[in-house]
């Protein structure tokens, strides 16, 4: 079973990253950074809505005991400062929303291409 | 067809007529039925044409390129943009030491990019040095932590690897991760981890490029390195004697030399073959002025490894005959490449070699009609990506598109990425004297003092361009060659302008960007007929 994580904000973000990474160093930990949701539960951000159900689809092929952590990165102005901690960050260096990848290794994906449900398997299936 | 007209403008002409003809016909967006109905009849790609177009094929794809390098991706993107169903076949054997990479080829694995980037360490370690000159308050005691090099050169390289994947799946290109070869001339066998899986495709495309060679001497394979290993060595190179003075021995040796380890560079017979002889000799002598010993006429002929794990290397000079030996850390091998022929069995397809290349013509067609090769595998062509990447794009056009574009091969520009870097574009000036003999050939030449070299006081002596041209009449530029820092990003932009006819009074009516380097290109006013002194005054401007 993968095992599912929800964060909101860089710190909650942060501190997640940290746990895993003590708590389980050899599993493969996926992230998804994705712009935050309104009351109705609806992303600001049009390719995260999009994306979201075809990772969480695709997501049954990730490895098994492997994380997913998904990223609430927050409002649009926050996220849009070029200042915005997510983007500063030298593991994460975001520059677009949404983004999928694993962590702290070359697989990534980001934009519309985490809607494309070949290329989101491909990354969760990936063994390199 | 103007076919024969290429190399001059008109080719472009003549594309630019096609791209007009087929733009203006009736909108079509299957490609099959595009290159069925509008195949010219005299074409000789036309029965490719109409093979795609009918799919009635019995194979399991249209084309299948072997090998995932710069060529072959490129003419495998390109086919399946114009509507072909290709595969493309990737394999790396590991090095004798076990170094292995993922796809992309030699360029993005164990070559130009690892090789420019360890060069930009090298001389960013320069820079540092300078910074203080210019007023910075610099640690005197930096070093660079070779470990940390490798690990971000190999993370850069790994990204690389799975953006190409991606960009491969993506555009649907089957990648198969599997050593190919040839069952007959349509069938292929490849070997998986999964087992032999045999390959039927209508067309192939050749692009398994080469690796480094290793000298015929005990102890060459069991302790030696090449390229391919040192940009993932995983302990510092520390002395290093580097066999070989092509391009590649230089490179390595300078970026070595850069990140302060002690590289001696053994050279057999001549410095940068192929090159120009005087720039060639300016090169060396400028990494010899950085501290690099070179070892003249001379010839490896034996390593072995000392008690204290470091290998003494015993060598001859090929002259006198005089026998020495040093001990070092690392030996590297840069004494040539070799084509991956072996393993094609080429003559199962019917196709011929020489040595370990493949001899194509100017539609890069090998001797059997349907087999084509691109890149470094092909014989006599320059072995560099960019030409590779064009040639593999205009070849898929040629197949599956509606050009009858070919690559033109001549005046390609390229970079020697040494401490002082060297580029250059068309002839050298022995090739000018030999195509057109020496009465016609003018020479204009000049040393010249960066602005930038004198606060730190930087070597300003081996600072150099020429300009090869023709002599009387129009006064056509046949080369021109630079040595000084950022070869490449000076020589691309003239390399456009001498495929576009450059002549030297356009040259010299050029007005140049002040203070550069690349301006000194305009202010070429002194001939070598003339003998007058080429170094300039004591300042600029």
């Amino acid at each position: 079973m993968v095992v599912t994580h929800n964060v909101k904000g860089w710190d909650e973000f942060a501190k997640k990253m940290e746990e895993l990474e003590t708590t389980d160093g050899k599993n493969p930990v996926h992230v998804l950074f994705s712009g935050g949701k309104d009351e109705a539960g609806v992303s600001w951000c049009p390719y995260c809505v999009k994306a979201e159900p075809v990772i969480h689809d695709a997501l049954k092929k990730a490895a098994e005991n492997s994380h997913f952590v998904h990223v609430d990165v927050g409002e649009r102005a926050y996220w849009k400062d070029l200042n915005c901690p997510f983007r500063k960050d030298v593991n994460t260096h975001l520059v677009f929303l949404p983004t999928l990848l694993r962590w702290k290794q070359p697989q990534r994906l980001d934009g519309e291409r985490c809607s494309n449900k070949d290329l989101v398997e491909m990354l969760f299936e990936d063994e390199d | 067809m103007s076919l024969t007209l290429w190399n001059s403008r008109f080719s472009v002409t003549l594309l630019r007529q096609h791209t007009t003809i087929f733009t203006s016909a009736a909108p079509i967006t299957a490609a099959h039925s595009l290159h069925y109905n509008y195949t010219f009849s005299t074409n000789s790609k036309s029965q490719q044409r109409r093979n795609l177009a009918t799919t009635t094929s019995n194979y399991d794809y249209d084309l299948v390129v072997i090998g995932g390098g710069s060529g072959g991706l490129a003419c495998a993107k390109e086919a399946v943009a114009n509507g072909a169903r290709v595969a493309c076949l990737d394999f790396v054997k590991p090095t004798p030491t076990g170094t292995k990479w993922g796809i992309g080829g030699t360029c993005v694995n164990v070559g130009c990019i690892p090789k420019k980037l360890m060069h930009q360490a090298s001389l960013l370690g320069e820079s540092v040095h300078e910074a203080a000159a210019y007023g910075w308050n610099v640690d005197e005691k930096i070093k660079p932590d070779w470990n940390k090099l490798v690990t971000s050169v190999q993370n850069h390289i790994k990204s690389v690897n799975w953006v190409t994947r991606i960009d491969m799946r993506d555009k649907k290109v089957e990648y198969i991760n599997g050593l190919g070869s040839f069952v007959d001339s349509h069938t292929l066998s490849a070997k998986l981890k999964s087992g032999d899986r045999t390959i039927t495709a209508q067309t192939f495309v050749i692009a398994v490029g080469g690796r480094p060679r290793y000298p015929n001497i005990p102890g060459a394979v069991e302790y030696g390195i090449t390229s391919d290993d040192i940009f993932s060595l995983d302990r510092e190179p520390g002395k290093t004697l580097v066999v070989g003075a092509g391009y590649i021995g230089l490179e390595c040796a300078g970026f070595l030399k850069g990140l302060g380890y002690e590289p001696t560079v053994m050279v057999r017979s001549i410095v940068l073959r192929g090159f120009d002889q005087q720039m060639a000799g300016l090169v060396a002598a400028s990494m010899e002025e950085r501290g690099i010993p070179f070892l003249h006429k001379t010839v490896p002929l034996s390593v072995e490894k000392q008690a204290d794990g470091r290998l003494l290397v015993k060598y001859e000079n090929t002259e006198t005959g005089e026998v020495a030996s040093d001990v070092f850390d690392t030996v590297l091998w840069a004494i040539g490449r070799k084509g991956l022929v072996e393993d094609l069995n080429l003559q199962n397809a019917g196709v011929l070699v020489q040595k370990d290349k493949i001899p194509v013509d100017s539609e890069e067609t090998t001797n059997v009609p349907h087999i084509y090769a691109v890149g470094d595998i092909i014989y006599g062509k320059p072995e560099l990506t960019p030409v590779a990447v064009l040639a593999g794009r205009l070849l898929a056009r040629r197949l599956y598109g509606d050009s009858d574009l070919r690559m033109d091969y001549a005046d390609v520009a390229t970079t020697v990425f040494t401490p002082l870097e060297y580029a250059c574009v068309g002839l050298s000036e022995e090739d000018a004297v030999k195509a057109h003999g020496a009465d016609e050939i003018e020479v204009f030449h000049g040393y010249y003092k960066p602005t930038e070299f004198f606060i730190p006081q930087k070597s300003v002596r081996y600072c150099y361009v020429k300009a090869v041209a023709q002599r009387s009449g129009e006064q056509r530029v046949y080369g021109l060659h630079y040595l000084g820092p950022v070869a490449g990003e000076v020589i691309q932009g003239f390399a456009a302008a001498l495929k576009s006819g450059l002549t030297i009074p356009t040259l010299m009516n050029t007005v140049g960007i002040h203070p550069t380097t690349a301006e000194e290109f305009t202010r070429l006013s002194i001939t070598k007929r003339s003998g007058l002194d080429p170094t300039p005054a004591s300042c600029c401007s």
